[in-house]
């Protein structure tokens, strides 16, 4: 609604200052051609999203002070804040990252957003840069027209701070030409209202611009040239701080609950520091005035004096702000739900695929594969109480004797029911995103992604061959006739066994142990041919079960061979890792058995 | 030169495929070392007085473990070759 009446609005303001003033078009222009190098520039670090970006910001954000760190340095590199955040909402959305380390980023790119201040003020007002722009904008074209995603990538780098440095060109040469008709200066107000007045407006001019850098730059230029007073500069950057919260806020709200959460982070940190900057101004000044000289910046070098302040309110923000951010994570997870969570307590959905992950390939693959795991997880329960036993019994060490004998229930359950809430939504889930995710894709990745689809479509198997097997495992695990009993919890025995060694495979890191483990499960799996075997031909030809149940055994075993089949196919694509050459296949397992024979 | 020749041309200058190629050769070596070592565990474990289902247990890990030191060494001489 807003933004419907403001386009035209700001659009009609644009056009009647064009109209009157050629300088303030020369401005405009500048800030234009800033902004499309700022997309340019996004566009081409997206180019390198596909994996060591995502490698690094993985590794790097594991505990607190290093995602401050990363958000430091990575919106330094990039020069910005926005797009550190979208990658951050990205590996939030993936389960890849906690909101706590996400919010530290956040902190951390509010640091590192100060370095364009720096850049600016340091090179860019002092060095005719619009001289480097020119090639940088002729090598960065002709990149951009490869083929390769990396040369392309290259290309918008460089395209951008072309279009970075051309842009700060223009709006120097505006608001220098501006100086000689009208005096800005001549509007600035001094004092706590004009403290408030040009706060305002920095929030304005960074909600229209969309970009607290652009605000920033542009407010840097004009106090380059005395076109605004060093007092009011303050103000707006200040302004520029929170006006760049209402830009991330209007980003979220199409966003997924991750991207509120920590947009909302983002408002709140800063709020509290623009608030503290206006309640302790004069100190800030006191202290930015000391550090100036100190490190040897003129009195009158305010372009500096500007960085230096907008350095140090941000650094305090963070620092008074570190110790609230486990309270900080509870009060946002407790007043932002997610929608999902209010639908249908009973349903379960995906947990970790988000579309904002869909254009970062390495990311995708690592939320599928937790979707994966969940899936699983789900999957576990249904084949415990499918087989009648309870999971944490299956997950301890008690004897397997024992495991079997302690029942989880004593009539049948649900399956279909069971399936149609736990893991009908999620499979489906990950099957769609799987197929939007691949587009994005190299066809090494697109490999391994149908592995994982591979992963996904055994799991759900080897629910429906539970349903199967379910039917008879509860009537003949309360038969009269002892043999065909023993068999039954003879065949859960093995399923329980199966289900453990592929927690421990979970949870084991030395890939030779899940090797072994593996391997151990596929030829333990061998059991269930109850032809080949001898064992059924055991039971008839000795009258021990009946026709009925001879049938009943053979149909049973053969559900349970394809349950342990499936599960251990899961588990090789799943926790295998890069070992596939190492494993043992059809024929290694028939050689360990004859071997056994003899 | 195309683009796709050109990044070939900087990742062999670089030697980026063989970084991949070492990475591999060190987790298998490291993997071998281990399961060498798990061998001769089982082995000395079988010359002990045990049970004949724990024999049967352990007889089972040793066949296991020989084939996956077979592939594994059969892996590694073929990346040592390929080099």
């Amino acid at each position: 609604m807003l933004r419907r009446f403001l386009l035209p609005f700001i659009l009609l303001i644009l056009a009647y200052g064009f109209w009157v003033s050629s300088d303030f078009k020369e401005i405009s222009a500048g800030v234009a051609i800033f902004l499309f190098g700022m997309l340019s520039l996004e566009e081409g670090f997206k180019a390198f999203s596909g994996g060591g970006l995502e490698k690094i910001l993985r590794k790097s954000t594991d505990k607190l002070y290093k995602s401050i760190g990363f958000g430091v340095l990575a919106t330094t590199v990039m020069q910005s804040s926005s797009l550190v955040s979208v990658l951050t909402i990205s590996f939030l959305g993936a389960g890849l990252i906690g909101l706590a380390q996400g919010i530290g980023i956040v902190f951390g790119a509010n640091i590192g957003t100060t370095t364009g201040a720096w850049l600016v003020a340091g090179f860019g007002l002092k060095v005719n840069i619009a001289a480097y722009a020119m090639p940088m904008l002729v090598f960065g074209v002709i990149l951009i027209f490869q083929k390769s995603k990396s040369l392309k990538g290259f290309g918008y780098i460089l395209a951008g701070l072309g279009f970075l440095f051309l842009g700060i060109h223009y709006m120097k040469e505006g608001f220098e030409a501006f100086k000689s008709t009208i005096n800005l200066t001549a509007f600035s107000v001094t004092g706590l209202k004009g403290l408030f007045i040009f706060t305002g407006i920095g929030i304005f001019a960074t909600v229209v611009m969309q970009s607290s850098h652009a605000t920033l730059v542009l407010i840097i230029t004009a106090l380059s040239v005395g076109q605004i007073s060093y007092e009011n500069a303050l103000a707006l950057a200040i302004g520029a701080n929170v006006g760049t919260t209402i830009t991330a806020i209007i980003g979220a709200m199409s966003s997924n609950i991750e991207g509120k959460r920590l947009a909302g982070a983002h408002l709140i940190f800063n709020m509290v520091t623009g608030l503290i900057a206006i309640i302790f101004i004069y100190q800030i000044m006191f202290s930015v005035n000391y550090i100036s000289s100190y490190v040897g910046i003129a009195n009158d070098d305010y372009s500096l004096k500007l960085a230096v302040f907008h350095t140090i309110f941000n650094t305090i923000g963070v620092v008074v702000m570190i110790p609230f951010i486990p309270k900080l994570v509870i009060f946002l997870e407790s007043t932002l739900k997610s929608p999902k969570e209010d639908i249908d307590k009973d349903i379960d959905n995906a947990k970790f695929l988000n579309d904002s992950v869909l254009e970062l390939p390495s990311t995708a693959m690592a939320a599928i594969k937790r979707e994966t795991f969940h899936l699983y997880e789900n999957a576990f329960e249904i084949i415990a109480h499918g087989i009648n036993v309870k999971r944490r019994n299956i997950l301890s060490t008690m004897p397997l004797d024992e495991v079997v004998e302690e029942k989880f229930i004593n009539v049948k359950i649900d399956i279909d029911n069971f399936y149609n809430r736990k893991i009908k939504g999620i499979y489906g889930e990950i099957i769609d995103f799987s197929a939007r995710a691949q587009t994005n894709m190299t066809p090494e990745e697109i490999d391994q992604l149908f592995r994982l689809k591979l992963a996904n479509k055994a799991i759900v198997e080897a629910i429906k061959d539970t349903k199967h097997l379910q039917k008879n495992l509860v009537l003949y695990s309360n038969d009269k006739n002892g043999h065909i009993r023993e068999e039954y919890r003879n065949m859960r025995k093995d399923l329980v066994s199966l289900l453990r060694s592929i927690d421990i495979i979970s949870n084991t890191q030395e890939e030779e142990k899940v090797l072994v483990l593996l391997s151990k499960v596929k030829l333990h799996a061998q059991k269930y041919d109850f032809i080949s075997n001898g064992t059924l031909d055991n039971l008839i030809r000795n009258g021990l079960i009946t026709n009925k149940m001879a049938t009943s055994l053979m149909n049973d075993s053969s559900y349970a061979f394809d349950i342990s089949k499936k599960l251990i196919s899961m588990a090789e694509i799943l926790y295998n890792r890069e070992n596939n050459d190492l494993l043992i296949d059809d024929e290694d397992v028939h050689k360990i058995l004859n071997k056994k024979d003899e | 030169m195309s683009a796709k020749k050109f990044i070939t041309k900087v990742t062999e200058f670089l030697g980026l495929e063989v970084m991949e190629t070492t990475k591999k050769k060190k987790t298998l070596k490291k993997i071998i070392k281990n399961l060498d070592n798990k061998k001769r565990q089982i082995k000395k474990s079988l010359n002990k007085k045990i049970s004949k289902k724990r024999k049967k247990l352990l007889e089972e890990e040793y066949e296991i473990v020989s084939i996956h030191l077979k592939k594994a060494r059969k892996l590694l001489h073929k990346l040592i070759s390929e080099k």
